[in-house]
């Protein structure tokens, strides 16, 4: 475990944490579950790691993932194949080192007690948002839209229950294999209608989010997005990584993100 | 480096390091051979729009377009942070025309933490500063407008997008240059095919890492035998084999960009491991590998 020093402007280090197991949820879908992390590992939630997939040149970029939990020393991961490094990455063993950058970003904001937080969250867009319910306090409530494609994708949340908060999972599938047959942003809208809510946090793909952020602006109330950019160097160096406010800045996702107040973003320019 | 004494030689390249502040918490930056800072222009810029970054075989394409604080937010905000570490520090130039270049280095060249100056002639994401570094005569034109600008060293930074890098360092070094830095990112573009567009918000954008490696290496070769200043190698280097190569073309320096994205280390491991490839050798001075390639 090779840890180097903390930045000034995170805490973001150098990890070498080693895979302790790889879950299959579906298929190209999977847990990658890590340990062997220092004490001063304190991620929070919505923070990501940036994995570096291979020591070879190709592919070349390190990876960016969400923290879905971290407990008791085990990072979980919740990640979904598209493509070479997500490929290189199920294929990881556990005993393997991985070569990890982080935690990196910002966070959601916390879940205080006696707060109602409505989650919005598709496929693995659903990550960051289970390290935020994780992290609720006791006396808070929050109500989980978890959207997937087919029930066959979805996770066991059994750990987010029991506690001394209340957390609702609300499932809807595309095609009506589980819960609700459409979109987690149907549901949402729909609870919305019952309850108000001190924020909602989305994460997931665009359109699903910018419907989401658009639940909320019509009742006023906040949306804390977390948005998906290619990234570089994830420390804020590169300038690689911004998107547009609606002042017309370009802020940078790594740094000032993934987690963003949706109020800040462009949402028709994509 | 003209009459600059570096500890070592192995520094970022401009873009890739951000103002050094990102990178700190990760390893000691006096550890290096110098800062090089992201471009700077008279007044803040915006950049391109994004998406900036595509992802390539073995390389990244950016079209970040010198997206910069500004030379004034440069001084309030960057330097500071810069006088807490000790090697030189190297500004990296842009502008739209001579002006602006010379505006920018005027305006830092009496702040005594600016060791030199390093003019991007070559960036091919804006549309006129190209135009500077594809021509003889306009090398010379902004190399000696800005010689008279400041007594500082002054490095020109070259475009592998020209069919004569070696005549235009050569340009350079007439003009007053202490030093040819080589080479810039290579113009490329993507397109996505569902989509029918270009995958960059600013259509073309520079290719660097990995993949590039060779094609600076014969840019430092021919300027080694075009020019008596010494040249700084930049261009895909990842390890320290990288890094020998180009001292054996014809580099005294050399710049790591890209890699700093992939192993935030790699500066690190680059002057380590140069120090003990020659250390096992019996080499005793950097000197003696420069060139050694030419026979
Ligand atoms: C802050 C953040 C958190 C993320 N969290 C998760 C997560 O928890 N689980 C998960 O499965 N995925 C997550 N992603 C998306 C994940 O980073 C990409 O799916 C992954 O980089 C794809 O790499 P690849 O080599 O398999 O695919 P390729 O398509 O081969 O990748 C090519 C290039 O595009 C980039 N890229 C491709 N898709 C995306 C994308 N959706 N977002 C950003 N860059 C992309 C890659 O990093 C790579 O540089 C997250 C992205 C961001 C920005
Ligand atoms: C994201 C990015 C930003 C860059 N910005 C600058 C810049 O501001 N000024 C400049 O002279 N070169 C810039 N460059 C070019 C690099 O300094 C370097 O010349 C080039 O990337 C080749 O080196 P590499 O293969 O090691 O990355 C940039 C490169 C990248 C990848
Ligand atoms: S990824 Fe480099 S600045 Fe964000």
């Amino acid at each position: 475990m090779a840890v180097h020093q903390r930045t000034r402007q995170s805490e973001a280090q150098l990890l070498q944490p080693k895979v302790r197991k790889v879950v299959d949820l579906a298929r190209r879908l999977y847990l990658l579950e890590l340990e062997g992390f220092p004490e001063t590992f304190r991620p929070k939630p919505g923070q990501f790691l940036h994995l570096r997939p291979t020591k070879e040149d190709y592919p070349l970029l390190r990876r960016p993932i969400s923290l879905q939990s971290y407990r008791d020393g085990v990072a979980t991961l919740l990640i979904r194949e598209v493509g070479i490094g997500t490929e290189l990455l199920h294929r990881a063993r556990p005993g393997d080192c991985l070569d990890a950058l982080g935690p990196l970003g910002t966070a959601y904001s916390p879940v205080r007690s006696g707060e109602s937080v409505l989650m919005v969250g598709g496929g693995v867009g659903v990550a960051p948002l289970v390290a935020a319910a994780l992290e609720a306090e006791p006396g808070a409530l929050v109500d989980f839209c978890y959207g997937v494609a087919t029930a066959g994708e979805i996770q066991s949340l059994d750990f987010l229950s029991g506690r001394e908060n209340e957390i609702r999972i609300h499932v809807s599938t595309d095609d009506g294999s589980s819960g609700h047959h459409g979109f987690c942003t149907e549901v949402a809208e729909r609870l919305l209608e019952e309850r108000r809510y001190a924020k909602i946090f989305t994460c997931g793909p665009w359109v699903m989010m910018r419907k989401a952020f658009r639940l909320g602006s019509e009742r006023k109330v906040p949306v804390e997005a977390s948005l998906e950019v290619q990234m570089g160097c994830g420390l804020g160096a590169c300038l690689g990584c911004v998107y547009e406010t609606p002042d017309g800045d370009f802020i940078r996702s790594c740094i000032d993100g993934p987690v963003v107040d949706g109020y800040g973003v462009s949402w028709e320019n994509h | 480096m003209g009459s600059l004494t570096l500890a070592n030689p192995v520094m970022p390249a401009s873009g890739t390091f951000g103002y050094g502040e990102e990178f700190a918490g990760l390893f000691d930056l006096n550890r290096l051979g110098a800062l090089v800072s992201k471009a700077v222009s008279t007044l803040p810029r915006h950049g391109n729009p994004p998406p900036r970054l595509v992802e390539l075989k073995s390389a990244l394409l950016n079209s970040i377009g010198l997206q910069n604080v500004g030379t004034q937010g440069f001084i309030e905000k960057k330097l500071p942070f810069l006088h807490d570490y000790s090697p030189p520090l190297i500004v990296n130039v842009v502008g739209d025309s001579v002006e602006e270049y010379r505006e920018v280095v005027e305006a830092l060249d009496p702040h005594e933490r600016v060791s030199g100056f390093e003019i991007n002639l070559s960036c091919p994401n804006v549309k006129k500063g190209l135009e500077y570094g594809t021509t003889c005569a306009g090398v010379e034109r902004i190399t000696s407008a800005l010689r008279a600008g400041t007594r500082k060293p002054l490095w020109i930074k070259l475009s592998p997008n020209v069919s004569n890098p070696a005549e235009l360092g050569k340009a350079a070094e007439g003009a007053g240059a202490d030093a040819i830095v080589a080479i810039n990112t290579l113009g490329g573009m993507v397109i996505d095919i569902e989509k029918r567009r270009p995958v960059l918000g600013a259509r073309f954008g520079g290719v660097s890492g990995p993949a590039i490696k060779a094609v600076a290496m014969k840019v430092v070769w021919q300027l080694h035998e075009a020019v008596a200043v010494p040249i700084i190698g930049v261009g895909g280097i990842t390890r320290t084999e990288d890094a020998i190569e180009f001292l054996m073309a014809g580099a005294t320096a050399v710049q790591v960009g890209t890699a700093n994205f992939v192993n935030p280390l790699t500066m690190i491991e680059v002057i380590e491991g140069m120090r003990e490839w020659m250390g096992e050798r019996g080499i005793k001075k950097i000197r003696e590998i420069v060139g050694a390639a030419h026979g």
